[in-house]
C-alpha cells in the first residue's frame, strides 16, 4: 500500500516538478542575486553627492514667499530648496511644475541641455563626463526603468563600468532618479521573481499564485519523499 | 563524527524548513491584495485642494536669523491653514505661515488629520503618542501619533507630530504580509534588510541543492518521458509485451497501453516485482532482462554490474514502453506465493540476533540463497518485550526511538532463508539482527521491521511473499568462497548446509566469517561440526572489535584484510574460485573491491547487497 502511493506521488511529483522545477531554480538565483547585492548599492547610493545641501544660516530671499504668490497665483506649494548649491523656488501649480530664482524671481525652467547636464554633473560622484544628453518626451515609447514616471525628462548617460543613467527634470531641475546595470539586472530578476513580465509590478498576478502554490505543494511532497525514502531503507536479511 | 553528524542533519532539516517558508510566506504574499496591504481601500482619493492664494493672505520670514542646517522650507496647507513646514538635518518643524508662530501637532490635530484621510465607516478607538517610531513606522524618524480605527483589520494611521503628514497607513493585512515578509527576508528583529548574511548563507546552500536537485531531475526523467506524452495527446498506442519465464519460455503476450513504466505493465499483467523504493530507481530490486540494445540510464547503471548490463539486464520502474518489448522475468518471481506463517519459535543467536522459525502450511521449495518478504502490519512495541541482554538495551536507549516504538504504516522487509530447502519439513528459519546503529551514531533510530520482527512470539502469525531473489550457488562443481559476516550469514548457511547435506558436493569450501566479538559469531558449533564431518569444508573468523580481556585464538582484525592475507594471497588461482558474498555494506564493499581488484571476473562473484 505505502510503496504504492509513494510510486505514485513520485511520478506525480516528477511532473509538477518539470514546470514548477524551472521556476523555482529562477525563485533561488533571483533571490540570491538580491540578498547578496548591496542594496544600497543598487539604490546607487554610491553615484550620487550633494544630495542634502543646506540653505545659507538665517536666509532671507531676494524674492520672497508673497511675490512667488503673486507671479504665480496657480500655485498650490512653494518650496524654498538648492538647486545646483543656490537657493532656488519649486513652485507646484495645477499646471506642473517650475523652478524660480530665489534672489530674482526668473524663471530658469524647462531647462535646456546644458542646464540638465550642469545638474548630472553636480550630482554624479565619480570622475568622468556626461556622455550624452537626451530629452525624452513621448510617454508611449519611455523606458521601463524610469517605472512610469511622467515625461519629459532628461535622460544623461556616462560613460563607467555600470553605465550610469541620471534622469533629471527640465521642470523643477532634481535629479528625479539614477540607474545603472546592477539595478537594471535587479529588476531584471525582480521580473523572474515576481512573474509579472509585463510591468514588473504586480506581486498579486495569477500566474505567480498559481505556481507559489504549486511549488509550496511541492516542496512539501518532496519533503515527505525524502521521509519515505529515509524510513523505507530494506531491512538487513 | 556524532557531532558533524547531528549538526548536518539539523542543518538539512532548518533549510528544508525555510525553503518551505520562502514558499508558503511567497504564496501568502502574493495572494494578500496589495491595495489593501498598502491601505489604499480606506484612503480618501485627494481632490484638488485650495490654492495658497486662496488662504494666505500675509506671510511672515520663516527663517530667524540663527536657522541653520536648513534643505527646505515648504510653504502649503495643512487642514486649509497656510503653514511653513522646515527641513533641517535633525528633523522637521512647522511654523503658522501668518505669524510664524510654531504649530504643534497636538491630539485633537493628530485625530483631525486622520480623520480626513480615512474613507471607511468605522470611528476612531484610541490615539497613541509615540516618542520614537515602531516597527510598524521603521522607516521613518521622529515622534507620531498612532491613531487606531475600530474597523475589522484594525487599521492604524500614522501622523507625524512635527508636520502632520500621514506617515503610514497599517492595518491587519499589512501586518501579516509584514510577518511573511520577515520570513521571505529571515530579518527577524528590523524586516527589512534583506542582505542580511543568513538569508545570504541559506540562498547560498539551497541555490546549491536547487542546481544538484536539477541534475537528479534530469536524471529521473527520460526520453521516453517526453514521448510518454506524446502519447498521451496523440492516443494511447499500444504496444506488445511478451513476457518470458526465468528459464527461457515464453508465458504470454498481451498488448498494454503504452506510456506506462515496465514496473506498472508487469503489475498489471500479475507479476509484482519487489521493489522498497517506489520507483526512484534507487534499491536495484525490480531487475528483469530485456534486449542488450536498451539504453541503459544512470540508476541501471549504479545499480546493476556491467556484465549484468551487457546482457539486458534492467530496472523496470526506470523503462517505459515506447515500442515492443519481450522480457525476461527475475529467478524465483514466478515461485514467488502469499504465504501464512506461524511463530514457532524465537531465540537469540547472538546479543542483537534472533533466530526465527515460522511454520507454513507446505514444505516451501526454494533455492539456497532466496529470502522472503515480510509484511510489517502497522504497531507499537516495548523495549522490554524484547529479549536483549542489557549492553543491547543500553544502545537502544541512546538511540533516536524511546522505550517504545510504533509504525504508523504497513511496511514490507526482507529476510534471507537460512535453512536448507527441505531440511525442515514445512518450517523455514530467517536470522533477524536488531537494526540498532552503534555507539558512533546515537541518536539514529532503531529499525522498525526488525524491532516488529524481534518481538514475535510463538504462535504469532505473519504474512510472507517468497521465495524471491538470485543469489544463488552456481550448478557447476568448482571451489568456492563463502565471505560474509552480521545477518548476511543466513543465505551462505542455507549454500553451505544445501551443498554439503543435501547436494552431497565434494568440491572445496571456505567460509569466512567476519564478526566483531566472539559473542556475536553465529552457529558457530554448527559450523565446527560441519568442518569435522566435511573433509571438503573449512572455516575462518576474524573478529574485529576483541576487547583486551578477551582471549582468541584465532584471526583478529577486518575480515577482508585477513581472508587477502591468508586466502587471496596464497592461492595458486583465485581466478577459478567462485565467490557468494553476504554482511553489512561496508563489509561488502571492502569484499568487493578487494575481488575485483585482484582481477576476479565479475560472473564468478555472487553477492547479496541487502538492497540498500
Amino acid at each position: 500500500m505505502a510503496r504504492a502511493i509513494a510510486f505514485n506521488v513520485r511520478q506525480w511529483h516528477k511532473w509538477v516538478s518539470l514546470f514548477v522545477g524551472i521556476q523555482a531554480m529562477l525563485w533561488l538565483a533571483s533571490g540570491l542575486y538580491m540578498v547578496i547585492i548591496n542594496l544600497n548599492f543598487i539604490h546607487g547610493d554610491h553615484l550620487v553627492r550633494n544630495m542634502s545641501d543646506t540653505l545659507p544660516p538665517g536666509y532671507t530671499p531676494g524674492f520672497g514667499f508673497e511675490e512667488v504668490m503673486s507671479s504665480y497665483p496657480q500655485a498650490e506649494l512653494i518650496s524654498l530648496e538648492t538647486w545646483l548649491g543656490k537657493p532656488y523656488y519649486r513652485v507646484q501649480t495645477i499646471d506642473g511644475r517650475v523652478l524660480v530664482d530665489a534672489q530674482t524671481g526668473i524663471q530658469r525652467s524647462p531647462l535646456d541641455r546644458t542646464d540638465a547636464i550642469a545638474v548630472a554633473q553636480y550630482h554624479y560622484a565619480r570622475p568622468g563626463e556626461a556622455k550624452s544628453a537626451q530629452l525624452l518626451v513621448d510617454q508611449a515609447n519611455a523606458p521601463s526603468e524610469i517605472q512610469g514616471r511622467k515625461l519629459p525628462l532628461w535622460r544623461i548617460d556616462f560613460e563607467d563600468p555600470g553605465r550610469t543613467s541620471f534622469y533629471v527634470s527640465p521642470d523643477d531641475g532634481a535629479l528625479v532618479t539614477r540607474r545603472h546595470d546592477y539595478w537594471r539586472i535587479f529588476d531584471f530578476v525582480w521580473m523572474l521573481h515576481i512573474m509579472d513580465y509585463k510591468d514588473r509590478a504586480d506581486v498579486n498576478n495569477t500566474l505567480l499564485r498559481a505556481f507559489a502554490g504549486l511549488g509550496l505543494i511541492l516542496s512539501i511532497a518532496g519533503i515527505w519523499l525524502l521521509w519515505f525514502s529515509f524510513k523505507h531503507r530494506r531491512g538487513v536479511r | 563524527m556524532t557531532i558533524i553528524r547531528e549538526v548536518h542533519k539539523w542543518i538539512g532539516l532548518l533549510l528544508g524548513l525555510q525553503l518551505l517558508l520562502w514558499m508558503f510566506s511567497g504564496l501568502g504574499m502574493a495572494i494578500l491584495p496589495h491595495a489593501k496591504v498598502a491601505g489604499d481601500h480606506h484612503r480618501v482619493d485627494s481632490e484638488p485642494g485650495l490654492l495658497l492664494a486662496e488662504v494666505a493672505e500675509q506671510i511672515a520670514p520663516p527663517l530667524s536669523g540663527s536657522a541653520s542646517d536648513v534643505r527646505r522650507v515648504e510653504l502649503r496647507l495643512l487642514s486649509d491653514r497656510a503653514v511653513f513646514q522646515v527641513d533641517t538635518g535633525g528633523g522637521a518643524y512647522l511654523l503658522d505661515a501668518a505669524s510664524g508662530s510654531p504649530i504643534a501637532i497636538d491630539e485633537s490635530g493628530a485625530r483631525q488629520i486622520a480623520a480626513r484621510d480615512y474613507s471607511g465607516d468605522a470611528g476612531i478607538s484610541t490615539v497613541r503618542h509615540l516618542e520614537h517610531p515602531t516597527l510598524e513606522i521603521r522607516d521613518h524618524a521622529g515622534p507620531a501619533w498612532q491613531v487606531n480605527f475600530s474597523d475589522p483589520e484594525r487599521t492604524s494611521l500614522y501622523v507625524s507630530a512635527e508636520t502632520g503628514d500621514i506617515l503610514e497607513r497599517r492595518n491587519n493585512y499589512w501586518r501579516t504580509f509584514d510577518t511573511l515578509w520577515m520570513l521571505h527576508i529571515m530579518d527577524y528583529s528590523n524586516r527589512s534588510n534583506f542582505n542580511n548574511p543568513l538569508v545570504i548563507l541559506s540562498a547560498l546552500i539551497l541555490f546549491w541543492l536547487g542546481l544538484s536537485g536539477l541534475v537528479l531531475w534530469w536524471d529521473s526523467f527520460h526520453r521516453e518521458d517526453f514521448r510518454a506524452i506524446v502519447s498521451r495527446l496523440t492516443g494511447k498506442k499500444p504496444v506488445l509485451l511478451s513476457v518470458a519465464s526465468p528459464s527461457g519460455d515464453l508465458l504470454k503476450t498481451v498488448r498494454t497501453p503504452g506510456h506506462q513504466t515496465l514496473y506498472a505493465a508487469l503489475e498489471a499483467e500479475g507479476y509484482a516485482l519487489p521493489s522498497s523504493c517506489g520507483g526512484g530507481g534507487s534499491c536495484g530490486l525490480c531487475k528483469i532482462k530485456t534486449s542488450p540494445d536498451s539504453p541503459a540510464t544512470a540508476a541501471d547503471r549504479r545499480q546493476i554490474p556491467e556484465a549484468d548490463l551487457d546482457r539486458g539486464v534492467r530496472l523496470a520502474c526506470q523503462h517505459r514502453l515506447s515500442s515492443d518489448v519481450s522480457v525476461t522475468l527475475p529467478d524465483g518471481l514466478l515461485d514467488a506465493r502469499r504465504l501464512d506463517g506461524e511463530v514457532v519459535s524465537s531465540r537469540r543467536l547472538t546479543p542483537d540476533m534472533f533466530e526465527i522459525r515460522i511454520a507454513l502450511p507446505a514444505p516451501l521449495g526454494f533455492r539456497s540463497g532466496s529470502y522472503i518478504e515480510v509484511e510489517i502490519p502497522p504497531y507499537s512495541t516495548d523495549l522490554d518485550q524484547i529479549n536483549l541482554p542489557d549492553p543491547v538495551k543500553s544502545l537502544w536507549r541512546t538511540s533516536g526511538t524511546g522505550e517504545r516504538i510504533q509504525s504508523a504504516r504497513p511496511l514490507v522487509r526482507t529476510y534471507s532463508l537460512a535453512n536448507a530447502p527441505g531440511e525442515t519439513g514445512s518450517e523455514v528459519t530467517l536470522n533477524v539482527r536488531l537494526v540498532l546503529a552503534g555507539p558512533e551514531h546515537a541518536g539514529a533510530p532503531v529499525g522498525l521491521g526488525s524491532a516488529y520482527m524481534t518481538s514475535r512470539r510463538p504462535g504469532d502469525t505473519l504474512s510472507l511473499r517468497g521465495p524471491l531473489g538470485d543469489f544463488h550457488v552456481g550448478e557447476h562443481e568448482e571451489e568456492r568462497v563463502f565471505i560474509g559476516g552480521g545477518a548476511g550469514i543466513a543465505p551462505l548457511r542455507s549454500m553451505i548446509r544445501d551443498q554439503l547435506l543435501n547436494k552431497g558436493s565434494t568440491s572445496r569450501m571456505w567460509l569466512w566469517y567476519g564478526a566483531r566479538t566472539p559473542e556475536a559469531l553465529a552457529y558457530r558449533e554448527e559450523f565446527e561440526q560441519l568442518a569435522t564431518d566435511f573433509d571438503n569444508f573449512s572455516w575462518q573468523v576474524a573478529l574485529s572489535h576483541l576487547e583486551p580481556h578477551q582471549e582468541w585464538e584465532g584471526h583478529k582484525g577486518w575480515i577482508h584484510e585477513i581472508f587477502r592475507n591468508n586466502f587471496l594471497a596464497t592461492h595458486p588461482d583465485p581466478g577459478r574460485c567462485s565467490f557468494y558474498v553476504c554482511g553489512p555494506p561496508p563489509m561488502l564493499e571492502a569484499v568487493l573491491n578487494l575481488l575485483r581488484g585482484a582481477g576476479i571476473r565479475e560472473e564468478k562473484i555472487a553477492f547479496d547487497d541487502f538492497g540498500i
